[in-house]
Formats: C-alpha cells, sequence, structure tokens
C-alpha cells in the first residue's frame, strides 16, 4: 500500500468539513476578533491615501493608529488560534466546545510570537508586493501549527512552521485558489452594496444619491472597505484549509490518519440501520 | 511508531492513538514537564512586547515611504 502525495481539492474538501462542524460560534469569534484589526488597517491606509506626500509631517498620529493596529492584532491572533484549535476538534470528530477557548499560554505566546515575526517581515517588505501573498499563507501555516507549540520558545515556532511547509505544490495550489476566492468575493462584496443601493432607491423619502458617490470605486475608503471585508469573510475557510494541511502533514507522519479512517469505518458500520452506501475511502487512495 | 522505528507491539504504549517507543514518551514527559517552563513564556512575551513596537514603527515607515510615491 502507498499513500498518494496530498492534493487542493483534498484539502478544500475537508475544510468544507470542518467549518459547518465549528462555524457556530468560532466563525463568529473569528469575524468579531478579526474586524477590529482589518478596520484600523483600512483606517490607516486611508489617512495616506488622504495626505499622500504630506504623510511625513502626521508621524504621531500615524505612529498613534499603528500601535492600534498593533494592539488589534493580539486580538485577532488570539481569534484565530481560539478558530485553528477549534478546526482540530472538528477534524477529529469530537464537537468543539469551552475547550477551544483553553488556549495553552506556551502554545499562544509562541504563535503570536510567530505571527508579529512575519508582521515585521511584512511591513519591511510591502513594497516588493510579491511577497505579500508568501507572507499570507505563512500567516495562515503560523495559525495552524499554534496548537503543536508545546513551550514558548524563540526558535520552536519557527521550526515548526518551517516543517511543515515542505510540500510546496499543495500550498501555492491553495493560495492560488483563495487568490481567486479573494478576488470573488470582492466583486461579490460591491455587487451586494450596489444591489442595495438600488433596492434603498425604491424606498419612498430615501434619497440614495450621497450614497451613490460613497459606494462607488472612485471612494477609496470603499474600496478598503471591500477589501477588508473579502478578507474577513474568506478568512474562516482560509484558516480551515491551513488547519487540515498542517492536520494532513502531522497525521501521515505519526500514523493517525490510519486510525481516523478505522474509527470512521466504525462508525459507518455501527450506522447499520442506515441503507448500505459506500463506506470511507481509505487515506492511501 | 511516531518515530517511525520498528518496534515490537509489546514495546510500544499507545498514547492519544499513536504509537509511541520508551524515548518517544520520555521526550512528550520532558516537553510536557516544560510547559509551566516561565522562563520561556517571560522570554517570548518580552520578544512579543518589542515586535510589537518593531511592527508600530515598521507600519508608519513603509506607509509614509509609499504614500510618498503616490
Amino acid at each position: 500500500m502507498s499513500r498518494t502525495s496530498l492534493s487542493v481539492p483534498e484539502v478544500l474538501d475537508d475544510a468544507g468539513d470542518v467549518i459547518p462542524r465549528v462555524a457556530a460560534p468560532f466563525v463568529g469569534v473569528l469575524w468579531l476578533t478579526a474586524l477590529p484589526l482589518r478596520l484600523a488597517q483600512a483606517q490607516f491606509v486611508a489617512h495616506l491615501i488622504a495626505l499622500k506626500g504630506e504623510a511625513a509631517h502626521f508621524g504621531d498620529a500615524l505612529w498613534r493608529l499603528a500601535l492600534l493596529a498593533g494592539l488589534a492584532f493580539i486580538l485577532a491572533a488570539w481569534g484565530r488560534a481560539v478558530f485553528v484549535r477549534a478546526c482540530g476538534f472538528g477534524l477529529r470528530g469530537s464537537v468543539p466546545g469551552r475547550a477551544a477557548f483553553r488556549l495553552a499560554p506556551a502554545a499562544f505566546a509562541s504563535y503570536l510570537y510567530l505571527a508579529l515575526v512575519l508582521e515585521v517581515v511584512f511591513y519591511a517588505t510591502v513594497w516588493s508586493i510579491v511577497l505579500v501573498p508568501f507572507l499570507a499563507l505563512l500567516g495562515a501555516l503560523a495559525a495552524a501549527t499554534s496548537p503543536l507549540h508545546e513551550r514558548a520558545s524563540l526558535l520552536g515556532p519557527v521550526r515548526q512552521l518551517l516543517r511543515h511547509g515542505r510540500h510546496a505544490g499543495v500550498l501555492l495550489g491553495l493560495l492560488t485558489v483563495f487568490a481567486i476566492g479573494l478576488l470573488v468575493t470582492f466583486v461579490n462584496l460591491y455587487f451586494a452594496f450596489r444591489f442595495g443601493l438600488w433596492l434603498a432607491g425604491a424606498v419612498p423619502g430615501l434619497d440614495p444619491g450621497p450614497w451613490e458617490l460613497r459606494l462607488r470605486f472612485g471612494n477609496p475608503r470603499f474600496v478598503l472597505m471591500l477589501i477588508a471585508g473579502a478578507i474577513v469573510a474568506l478568512e474562516p475557510y482560509w484558516l480551515a484549509a491551513a488547519t487540515v494541511y498542517v492536520h494532513k502533514v502531522r497525521s501521515r507522519g505519526t500514523g493517525e490518519d490510519l486510525r481516523l479512517w478505522f474509527e470512521r469505518l466504525r462508525q459507518h458500520e455501527a450506522a447499520a440501520c442506515a441503507p448500505a452506501g459506500p463506506g470511507p475511502s481509505p487515506p492511501w487512495r | 511508531m511516531a518515530c517511525r522505528r520498528v518496534v515490537c507491539q509489546e514495546c510500544a504504549t499507545t498514547w492519544d492513538g499513536i504509537h509511541y517507543c520508551v524515548d518517544c514518551l520520555a521526550q512528550r514527559r520532558r516537553a510536557a514537564e516544560g510547559r509551566t517552563s516561565w522562563a520561556g513564556l517571560i522570554v517570548v512575551g518580552l520578544a512579543c512586547v518589542l515586535l510589537l513596537a518593531a511592527t508600530a514603527r515598521l507600519m508608519v515607515w513603509a506607509g509614509v515611504t509609499l504614500a510618498g510615491l503616490l
């Protein structure tokens, strides 16, 4: 018996299965904790666009906003860690309850440290643009490996991240799929706003005129909100896919995939009252 | 076996559905004991504070630099 390599559809399928299991309340937790960060970042960029070349004269105000974004980043990191933990419970077939909120201090501190390192690299290289998607990928992997940090250390989280970044083909495939997904979500959000505006025009006494100017591509704040909204909407799927990927890489190394397959097989047999159907496919298909 | 070594069934201990040899079990025990390492937590915490300040500084620097190009 030989196992096939990991594949992008396999990871996406499993991520699609996990999301409904953890959606209530963990997708909400993820969104609520991510929103302050995205809004602070959008506000920061909006200020920069408004100030243009004069931005250097408003360093103090920008610094305060950046610090606020930094604090929001800690909250968002906590939300991500909780969501990944919940996905981990979901992948093992158990219902994630309050246990998902109980993050080990060492695991969270290590993850926060790694996420901040990536954030520093991101801002230091943001002008290159090319590195941005790869850093987004590493950010998701950092969150997905967060439950694996058994002790707080400076090198351990980096080693854990590198250990799980070996399947470059799958990771690039996921990156491509989610880049397209981001674009599609962005366009959908835009049309949702335009549709809402069109509907509002039918309400007597409501003048959509001022909103017509605000909700168009000419308004940078609207575009920034669309980008922030698309990122927030897609984040649960992105993190779930990264968690599934890490889980698969890890379980293939330890044989846990076989154990889970046998467990599913037993559950399938136990449901004898249901009409016979094809059993779960083995992981070495 | 977690470490992929060949060990007979009697010598392996199953934990959380995974077979472990004596060395792997000892390693896990050491890791579990080290979980409450406050020194590690303090070092990582300090690194996080420094990185947070560096992130904010870099965010402003990158923002101002890019805004100057607009």
